[in-house]
Protein backbone atom coordinates (compact mmCIF):
# COMPACT_ATOMS: atom_id res chain seq x y z
CA UNK A 1 0.00 0.00 0.00
CA UNK A 2 2.68 2.46 -0.18
CA UNK A 3 1.43 3.24 -3.50
CA UNK A 4 -0.97 5.77 -1.68
CA UNK A 5 -0.22 9.14 -0.45
CA UNK A 6 -1.93 9.49 2.75
CA UNK A 7 -1.96 12.44 4.93
CA UNK A 8 -3.23 10.90 8.38
CA UNK A 9 -5.06 13.58 10.22
CA UNK A 10 -7.96 14.28 12.80
CA UNK A 11 -10.23 17.08 11.16
CA UNK A 12 -13.82 16.98 10.23
CA UNK A 13 -12.92 16.02 6.77
CA UNK A 14 -10.48 12.79 7.52
CA UNK A 15 -13.02 11.69 10.15
CA UNK A 16 -16.74 11.77 7.88
CA UNK A 17 -17.71 8.64 6.70
CA UNK A 18 -16.03 7.27 3.50
CA UNK A 19 -19.54 7.08 1.92
CA UNK A 20 -19.90 10.63 2.77
CA UNK A 21 -17.09 11.55 1.02
CA UNK A 22 -17.79 9.15 -1.97
CA UNK A 23 -21.43 11.06 -2.55
CA UNK A 24 -19.88 14.87 -1.82
CA UNK A 25 -17.06 14.05 -4.66
CA UNK A 26 -19.66 12.43 -7.28
CA UNK A 27 -21.80 15.67 -6.61
CA UNK A 28 -19.35 17.90 -7.28
CA UNK A 29 -17.99 15.88 -10.03
CA UNK A 30 -21.08 15.46 -11.83
CA UNK A 31 -21.52 19.47 -11.24
CA UNK A 32 -18.25 20.05 -12.46
CA UNK A 33 -19.12 17.64 -15.68
CA UNK A 34 -22.86 19.07 -16.58
CA UNK A 35 -23.02 22.62 -15.71
CA UNK A 36 -19.90 24.85 -16.85
CA UNK A 37 -21.01 27.98 -15.92
CA UNK A 38 -17.94 30.13 -14.74
CA UNK A 39 -19.85 30.97 -11.76
CA UNK A 40 -20.77 27.96 -10.63
CA UNK A 41 -17.22 26.50 -11.62
CA UNK A 42 -15.61 28.78 -9.70
CA UNK A 43 -18.14 28.58 -6.78
CA UNK A 44 -17.34 24.92 -6.58
CA UNK A 45 -13.64 25.09 -7.06
CA UNK A 46 -13.79 27.64 -4.00
CA UNK A 47 -15.92 25.15 -1.91
CA UNK A 48 -12.42 22.17 -2.61
CA UNK A 49 -10.04 24.59 -1.67
CA UNK A 50 -12.60 25.84 1.67
CA UNK A 51 -12.68 21.40 2.06
CA UNK A 52 -8.88 21.37 2.03
CA UNK A 53 -8.49 24.23 4.67
CA UNK A 54 -10.95 22.22 6.79
CA UNK A 55 -9.04 18.91 6.22
CA UNK A 56 -5.79 21.46 6.72
CA UNK A 57 -3.88 20.36 3.85
CA UNK A 58 -4.59 23.81 2.18
CA UNK A 59 -0.20 23.03 0.37
CA UNK A 60 -1.62 19.81 -1.35
CA UNK A 61 -4.09 22.23 -3.42
CA UNK A 62 -2.11 22.41 -5.91
CA UNK A 63 -0.88 18.66 -5.98
CA UNK A 64 -3.00 17.67 -9.20
CA UNK A 65 -1.95 20.92 -11.10
CA UNK A 66 2.24 19.94 -10.61
CA UNK A 67 1.15 16.24 -11.17
CA UNK A 68 -0.90 16.38 -13.94
CA UNK A 69 -0.53 19.70 -15.73
CA UNK A 70 0.18 17.82 -19.11
CA UNK A 71 -3.57 16.64 -19.04
CA UNK A 72 -4.86 19.78 -17.52
CA UNK A 73 -2.95 21.45 -20.15
CA UNK A 74 -4.46 19.11 -22.97
CA UNK A 75 -7.57 20.16 -21.91
CA UNK A 76 -7.15 24.39 -21.95
CA UNK A 77 -5.74 23.47 -25.68
CA UNK A 78 -8.35 21.27 -26.71
CA UNK A 79 -11.29 23.76 -25.70
CA UNK A 80 -9.45 26.65 -27.13
CA UNK A 81 -9.13 24.93 -30.57
CA UNK A 82 -12.33 23.63 -30.31
CA UNK A 83 -13.64 27.41 -29.61
CA UNK A 84 -11.11 29.12 -32.78
CA UNK A 85 -11.60 26.29 -35.34
CA UNK A 86 -15.20 25.13 -34.04
CA UNK A 87 -18.70 25.41 -36.19
CA UNK A 88 -19.15 28.93 -34.69
CA UNK A 89 -16.00 30.30 -34.72
CA UNK A 90 -14.41 33.00 -31.95
CA UNK A 91 -11.88 35.31 -31.48
CA UNK A 92 -9.02 33.80 -29.95
CA UNK A 93 -9.52 36.33 -26.72
CA UNK A 94 -12.94 35.06 -26.70
CA UNK A 95 -12.02 31.36 -27.03
CA UNK A 96 -10.08 31.73 -23.87
CA UNK A 97 -12.77 32.04 -21.60
CA UNK A 98 -14.54 29.05 -22.27
CA UNK A 99 -10.67 27.05 -22.57
CA UNK A 100 -10.25 28.33 -18.78
CA UNK A 101 -14.08 27.24 -17.34
CA UNK A 102 -12.81 24.30 -19.02
CA UNK A 103 -9.06 23.76 -17.37
CA UNK A 104 -10.98 24.95 -13.47
CA UNK A 105 -13.14 22.05 -13.60
CA UNK A 106 -11.44 19.24 -14.44
CA UNK A 107 -8.68 20.84 -11.96
CA UNK A 108 -11.72 20.48 -9.70
CA UNK A 109 -12.19 17.41 -10.13
CA UNK A 110 -8.89 16.27 -9.47
CA UNK A 111 -8.36 17.83 -6.78
CA UNK A 112 -11.63 17.29 -5.05
CA UNK A 113 -10.88 13.38 -6.11
CA UNK A 114 -7.21 13.55 -4.38
CA UNK A 115 -8.94 15.38 -1.38
CA UNK A 116 -10.62 12.02 -0.74
CA UNK A 117 -7.80 9.58 -1.36
CA UNK A 118 -5.43 11.76 0.92
CA UNK A 119 -7.33 11.75 4.16
CA UNK A 120 -8.40 8.31 3.72
CA UNK A 121 -6.17 5.34 4.52
CA UNK A 122 -5.27 2.69 2.44
CA UNK A 123 -7.67 0.23 4.44
CA UNK A 124 -10.40 2.22 5.03
CA UNK A 125 -10.75 2.51 0.88
CA UNK A 126 -10.37 -1.26 0.65
CA UNK A 127 -13.28 -1.97 3.16
CA UNK A 128 -15.29 0.95 1.32
CA UNK A 129 -14.92 -1.45 -2.25
CA UNK A 130 -15.45 -4.54 -0.51
CA UNK A 131 -18.89 -3.18 0.99
CA UNK A 132 -19.46 -1.61 -2.55
CA UNK A 133 -19.03 -5.02 -4.16
CA UNK A 134 -21.83 -6.55 -1.51
CA UNK A 135 -24.48 -3.66 -3.18
CA UNK A 136 -24.11 -5.92 -6.33
CA UNK A 137 -24.89 -9.58 -4.66
CA UNK A 138 -28.26 -9.41 -6.41
CA UNK A 139 -27.24 -8.46 -10.18
CA UNK A 140 -24.91 -12.02 -9.65
CA UNK A 141 -21.36 -10.66 -8.02
CA UNK A 142 -20.27 -12.84 -5.70
CA UNK A 143 -18.59 -9.81 -3.14
CA UNK A 144 -15.97 -12.33 -1.05
CA UNK A 145 -14.26 -13.16 -4.66
CA UNK A 146 -14.33 -9.24 -5.99
CA UNK A 147 -12.42 -8.26 -2.95
CA UNK A 148 -9.95 -11.32 -2.87
CA UNK A 149 -9.22 -10.17 -6.76
CA UNK A 150 -9.01 -6.71 -5.64
CA UNK A 151 -6.05 -7.90 -2.65
CA UNK A 152 -4.57 -9.60 -5.40
CA UNK A 153 -4.28 -6.74 -7.79
CA UNK A 154 -2.84 -4.87 -5.28
CA UNK A 155 -0.58 -7.15 -4.07
CA UNK A 156 0.88 -8.65 -7.79
CA UNK A 157 1.42 -4.63 -8.75
CA UNK A 158 4.88 -4.84 -7.02
CA UNK A 159 5.78 -8.41 -8.48
CA UNK A 160 4.89 -7.40 -11.84
CA UNK A 161 6.84 -4.36 -11.85
CA UNK A 162 9.82 -6.23 -9.89
CA UNK A 163 9.46 -8.89 -12.94
CA UNK A 164 9.67 -5.47 -15.51
CA UNK A 165 12.85 -4.37 -13.87
CA UNK A 166 14.54 -7.91 -13.72
CA UNK A 167 13.95 -8.16 -17.44
CA UNK A 168 14.69 -4.81 -18.68
CA UNK A 169 18.15 -5.77 -16.61
CA UNK A 170 18.11 -9.03 -18.59
CA UNK A 171 18.13 -7.69 -21.66
CA UNK A 172 20.92 -4.80 -20.82
CA UNK A 173 23.25 -7.13 -19.93
CA UNK A 174 23.04 -8.88 -22.78
CA UNK A 175 23.39 -5.89 -24.65
CA UNK A 176 19.65 -5.97 -26.43
CA UNK A 177 17.62 -2.90 -26.95
CA UNK A 178 14.56 -3.20 -24.71
CA UNK A 179 11.83 -3.18 -27.01
CA UNK A 180 8.48 -3.74 -25.59
CA UNK A 181 7.72 -6.63 -27.30
CA UNK A 182 11.38 -8.60 -26.13
CA UNK A 183 10.23 -7.01 -22.89
CA UNK A 184 7.12 -7.46 -22.39
CA UNK A 185 6.77 -11.27 -24.07
CA UNK A 186 9.26 -13.10 -21.04
CA UNK A 187 7.20 -10.65 -18.45
CA UNK A 188 3.90 -12.23 -19.48
CA UNK A 189 4.64 -15.55 -19.78
CA UNK A 190 5.82 -15.07 -15.57
CA UNK A 191 2.58 -13.29 -15.30
CA UNK A 192 0.71 -16.34 -16.34
CA UNK A 193 2.93 -18.53 -14.54
CA UNK A 194 2.13 -16.79 -11.60
CA UNK A 195 -1.34 -16.12 -11.46
CA UNK A 196 -1.54 -19.87 -12.07
CA UNK A 197 0.78 -19.97 -8.91
CA UNK A 198 -1.78 -17.51 -7.15
CA UNK A 199 -5.01 -19.71 -8.23
CA UNK A 200 -3.44 -22.78 -6.54
CA UNK A 201 -2.35 -21.02 -3.53
CA UNK A 202 -6.15 -19.83 -2.88
CA UNK A 203 -7.55 -22.51 -4.04
CA UNK A 204 -5.49 -24.52 -1.38
CA UNK A 205 -6.09 -21.62 1.49
CA UNK A 206 -10.11 -22.22 0.81
CA UNK A 207 -10.52 -18.84 -0.90
CA UNK A 208 -12.26 -16.99 -1.60
CA UNK A 209 -14.74 -18.28 1.22
CA UNK A 210 -18.25 -19.89 0.25
CA UNK A 211 -20.82 -16.78 0.45
CA UNK A 212 -23.21 -16.77 2.86
CA UNK A 213 -26.32 -17.14 0.21
CA UNK A 214 -26.92 -19.88 -2.39
CA UNK A 215 -25.76 -18.63 -5.49
CA UNK A 216 -28.04 -20.56 -8.32
CA UNK A 217 -25.38 -19.20 -10.57
CA UNK A 218 -22.72 -22.13 -12.37
CA UNK A 219 -20.21 -19.65 -11.82
CA UNK A 220 -19.66 -20.10 -8.38
CA UNK A 221 -18.16 -23.64 -8.15
CA UNK A 222 -16.36 -24.09 -4.50
CA UNK A 223 -16.88 -28.07 -5.48
CA UNK A 224 -13.96 -27.54 -7.40
CA UNK A 225 -11.77 -25.05 -6.19
CA UNK A 226 -11.72 -25.99 -2.72
CA UNK B 1 -19.37 -18.03 -31.59
CA UNK B 2 -22.19 -19.86 -29.69
CA UNK B 3 -19.72 -22.77 -30.26
CA UNK B 4 -17.22 -21.23 -27.43
CA UNK B 5 -19.65 -20.02 -25.49
CA UNK B 6 -21.10 -23.24 -25.18
CA UNK B 7 -17.93 -25.13 -24.41
CA UNK B 8 -16.27 -22.76 -21.81
CA UNK B 9 -20.04 -23.63 -19.59
CA UNK B 10 -19.50 -27.54 -20.19
CA UNK B 11 -16.43 -26.54 -17.81
CA UNK B 12 -16.25 -23.64 -15.33
CA UNK B 13 -13.50 -22.25 -14.39
CA UNK B 14 -12.49 -22.61 -10.24
CA UNK B 15 -13.10 -19.30 -8.44
CA UNK B 16 -9.76 -19.13 -7.23
CA UNK B 17 -8.19 -19.63 -10.54
CA UNK B 18 -10.81 -16.91 -11.79
CA UNK B 19 -9.74 -14.36 -8.79
CA UNK B 20 -5.96 -14.75 -9.47
CA UNK B 21 -6.27 -14.40 -13.30
CA UNK B 22 -8.48 -11.60 -13.07
CA UNK B 23 -6.54 -9.88 -10.04
CA UNK B 24 -3.04 -10.64 -11.70
CA UNK B 25 -4.21 -9.18 -15.15
CA UNK B 26 -5.41 -5.88 -13.41
CA UNK B 27 -2.24 -6.03 -11.82
CA UNK B 28 -0.42 -6.06 -14.94
CA UNK B 29 -2.48 -3.01 -16.50
CA UNK B 30 -1.74 -0.70 -13.54
CA UNK B 31 2.15 -1.53 -14.27
CA UNK B 32 1.79 -0.64 -17.40
CA UNK B 33 -0.07 2.77 -16.95
CA UNK B 34 2.45 3.68 -14.61
CA UNK B 35 5.50 2.18 -16.47
CA UNK B 36 7.48 5.53 -18.90
CA UNK B 37 6.66 5.39 -22.33
CA UNK B 38 8.87 2.95 -24.18
CA UNK B 39 10.25 3.35 -27.65
CA UNK B 40 9.33 1.10 -30.27
CA UNK B 41 11.96 0.04 -32.50
CA UNK B 42 12.65 1.36 -35.60
CA UNK B 43 10.24 4.40 -35.35
CA UNK B 44 11.97 5.04 -31.73
CA UNK B 45 8.60 7.07 -31.04
CA UNK B 46 7.69 6.30 -27.16
CA UNK B 47 4.57 4.70 -26.71
CA UNK B 48 2.67 4.26 -23.45
CA UNK B 49 1.91 0.69 -22.48
CA UNK B 50 -1.77 1.28 -21.05
CA UNK B 51 -4.09 0.42 -23.84
CA UNK B 52 -1.59 -2.45 -24.84
CA UNK B 53 -1.73 -4.17 -21.58
CA UNK B 54 -5.77 -3.59 -21.76
CA UNK B 55 -5.87 -5.44 -25.11
CA UNK B 56 -3.15 -8.13 -24.01
CA UNK B 57 -5.71 -8.86 -21.21
CA UNK B 58 -8.58 -9.53 -23.57
CA UNK B 59 -6.74 -11.41 -26.29
CA UNK B 60 -5.23 -13.92 -23.38
CA UNK B 61 -8.06 -14.24 -21.10
CA UNK B 62 -11.11 -14.46 -23.61
CA UNK B 63 -14.23 -11.81 -23.20
CA UNK B 64 -15.45 -12.81 -19.68
CA UNK B 65 -12.56 -13.33 -17.81
CA UNK B 66 -10.50 -10.16 -19.85
CA UNK B 67 -13.64 -8.09 -19.04
CA UNK B 68 -14.03 -8.53 -15.89
CA UNK B 69 -10.15 -7.78 -14.58
CA UNK B 70 -10.21 -4.63 -17.05
CA UNK B 71 -13.45 -4.19 -14.79
CA UNK B 72 -11.63 -4.81 -11.72
CA UNK B 73 -8.81 -1.84 -12.42
CA UNK B 74 -11.39 0.72 -13.31
CA UNK B 75 -12.98 0.22 -10.15
CA UNK B 76 -10.25 0.14 -8.02
CA UNK B 77 -9.02 3.27 -9.58
CA UNK B 78 -12.14 4.89 -9.75
CA UNK B 79 -12.05 4.07 -5.69
CA UNK B 80 -9.11 6.77 -5.53
CA UNK B 81 -6.04 4.29 -5.67
CA UNK B 82 -3.68 4.90 -7.96
CA UNK B 83 -3.35 2.97 -10.22
CA UNK B 84 -4.56 5.11 -13.76
CA UNK B 85 -1.78 7.05 -15.73
CA UNK B 86 -0.26 9.91 -14.55
CA UNK B 87 -0.91 8.47 -10.91
CA UNK B 88 -4.66 10.21 -11.26
CA UNK B 89 -6.82 8.31 -8.99
CA UNK B 90 -10.52 8.54 -8.05
CA UNK B 91 -13.86 9.91 -9.24
CA UNK B 92 -12.06 12.73 -10.72
CA UNK B 93 -10.97 11.32 -13.76
CA UNK B 94 -14.59 11.11 -14.86
CA UNK B 95 -14.46 14.73 -15.64
CA UNK B 96 -11.19 14.85 -17.16
CA UNK B 97 -10.58 13.74 -21.00
CA UNK B 98 -9.18 10.23 -20.24
CA UNK B 99 -12.99 9.30 -19.07
CA UNK B 100 -14.21 8.20 -21.96
CA UNK B 101 -11.26 5.78 -23.23
CA UNK B 102 -11.06 4.42 -19.44
CA UNK B 103 -14.86 3.32 -19.53
CA UNK B 104 -14.52 1.66 -22.91
CA UNK B 105 -11.96 -0.33 -21.72
CA UNK B 106 -13.75 -3.01 -20.29
CA UNK B 107 -15.93 -3.39 -23.53
CA UNK B 108 -12.96 -3.16 -25.27
CA UNK B 109 -11.34 -6.11 -23.80
CA UNK B 110 -14.02 -8.07 -23.59
CA UNK B 111 -14.80 -7.59 -27.47
CA UNK B 112 -11.07 -8.54 -28.53
CA UNK B 113 -11.06 -11.42 -26.13
CA UNK B 114 -14.65 -12.86 -28.03
CA UNK B 115 -13.54 -12.25 -31.22
CA UNK B 116 -10.06 -13.67 -30.99
CA UNK B 117 -11.34 -16.76 -28.67
CA UNK B 118 -13.00 -17.69 -31.97
CA UNK B 119 -10.12 -16.76 -34.35
CA UNK B 120 -7.53 -18.88 -32.20
CA UNK B 121 -9.69 -21.94 -31.50
CA UNK B 122 -10.21 -22.41 -35.17
CA UNK B 123 -6.42 -21.19 -35.70
CA UNK B 124 -5.57 -24.20 -33.06
CA UNK B 125 -7.57 -26.84 -35.19
CA UNK B 126 -6.14 -25.60 -37.99
CA UNK B 127 -2.61 -25.53 -36.80
CA UNK B 128 -3.41 -29.24 -35.84
CA UNK B 129 -4.35 -30.43 -39.27
CA UNK B 130 -1.19 -28.98 -40.42
CA UNK B 131 2.22 -27.93 -39.72
CA UNK B 132 1.42 -27.71 -36.04
CA UNK B 133 1.45 -23.83 -35.56
CA UNK B 134 -0.31 -21.46 -36.09
CA UNK B 135 0.87 -19.42 -39.05
CA UNK B 136 1.00 -15.43 -40.06
CA UNK B 137 -2.32 -15.23 -41.19
CA UNK B 138 -3.98 -16.37 -38.31
CA UNK B 139 -1.97 -14.05 -35.99
CA UNK B 140 -3.27 -11.12 -38.42
CA UNK B 141 -6.77 -12.02 -37.54
CA UNK B 142 -5.68 -11.81 -34.01
CA UNK B 143 -4.83 -8.12 -34.76
CA UNK B 144 -8.22 -7.43 -36.58
CA UNK B 145 -10.08 -8.57 -33.64
CA UNK B 146 -8.13 -5.65 -31.57
CA UNK B 147 -8.22 -3.29 -33.88
CA UNK B 148 -11.97 -3.77 -34.29
CA UNK B 149 -12.21 -3.54 -30.80
CA UNK B 150 -10.63 -0.41 -30.71
CA UNK B 151 -12.38 0.86 -32.75
CA UNK B 152 -15.99 -0.34 -32.26
CA UNK B 153 -15.29 0.74 -28.02
CA UNK B 154 -12.09 2.60 -27.44
CA UNK B 155 -12.25 5.61 -29.95
CA UNK B 156 -15.97 6.24 -30.10
CA UNK B 157 -16.67 6.26 -26.60
CA UNK B 158 -13.27 8.23 -26.09
CA UNK B 159 -14.21 11.34 -28.61
CA UNK B 160 -17.81 10.99 -26.74
CA UNK B 161 -16.04 11.27 -23.98
CA UNK B 162 -14.01 14.74 -24.66
CA UNK B 163 -16.55 16.06 -26.49
CA UNK B 164 -19.08 15.99 -22.81
CA UNK B 165 -15.57 16.20 -20.52
CA UNK B 166 -14.13 19.27 -22.56
CA UNK B 167 -17.17 20.68 -24.33
CA UNK B 168 -15.44 19.86 -27.85
CA UNK B 169 -16.82 19.98 -30.73
CA UNK B 170 -17.03 16.69 -32.92
CA UNK B 171 -14.25 18.09 -35.31
CA UNK B 172 -11.92 18.97 -32.53
CA UNK B 173 -12.56 15.54 -30.52
CA UNK B 174 -12.01 13.50 -33.71
CA UNK B 175 -8.55 15.47 -34.41
CA UNK B 176 -7.80 15.21 -31.07
CA UNK B 177 -7.97 11.23 -31.03
CA UNK B 178 -6.77 10.58 -34.35
CA UNK B 179 -3.52 11.55 -33.05
CA UNK B 180 -3.60 7.97 -31.15
CA UNK B 181 -4.34 6.08 -34.35
CA UNK B 182 -1.02 5.44 -35.56
CA UNK B 183 -0.06 4.82 -31.85
CA UNK B 184 -2.81 2.54 -31.49
CA UNK B 185 -2.06 0.20 -34.53
CA UNK B 186 1.31 -0.46 -33.26
CA UNK B 187 0.03 -1.35 -30.01
CA UNK B 188 -2.17 -3.98 -31.20
CA UNK B 189 0.39 -4.99 -33.20
CA UNK B 190 2.68 -5.71 -30.18
CA UNK B 191 0.16 -7.15 -28.15
CA UNK B 192 -0.74 -9.67 -30.89
CA UNK B 193 2.96 -10.77 -30.67
CA UNK B 194 3.19 -10.59 -27.54
CA UNK B 195 -0.04 -12.97 -27.21
CA UNK B 196 1.65 -15.04 -29.67
CA UNK B 197 4.85 -15.49 -27.74
CA UNK B 198 2.43 -16.35 -24.26
CA UNK B 199 0.36 -18.69 -26.58
CA UNK B 200 3.51 -20.45 -27.66
CA UNK B 201 4.41 -21.05 -24.17
CA UNK B 202 1.17 -22.18 -22.58
CA UNK B 203 -0.71 -23.03 -25.91
CA UNK B 204 -3.96 -24.23 -24.08
CA UNK B 205 -4.30 -20.33 -23.19
CA UNK B 206 -5.49 -20.60 -26.83
CA UNK B 207 -8.59 -22.60 -25.71
CA UNK B 208 -8.91 -20.30 -22.81
CA UNK B 209 -7.69 -22.98 -20.47
CA UNK B 210 -5.99 -21.52 -17.57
Amino acid sequence: MNLLDHRPGTSPVHRAPLGVKYAVLLVLTVVLVAWRQPVVVGVVLTGVFGLYLLARLPGEFLAPWRRGWPLLAFAGVARFASGVFGPVPLSPLDALGPALVVLAAVFGALAAARLLVITTGGTELLDGLAHFFGAFRRFGVNPEAAALAVNVMLRTIPWVGAAVRAHAEALASRGLRRGPVRLMGPVLVATVGHARATGEALAARGLPAAPDTEDPAPRADYTRGA
Amino acid sequence: MSQAVQSAQRKPLAVPTQVALAGVFAALIAVCSMLPPIPVGGFGVPITLQTFAVMLTGLILGARLGFLSVLLYLVVGLAGLPVFSGFNAGIGVLAGPSAGYLLAFPLAAGLAGALSTVVLRRGQAAAARGTGRMGFGWWALVWLCAMVASFVFIHPMGIAGMMLALDLDLATALGADMVFWPGDVIKNVLATLVAATVIRAFPALALRRF
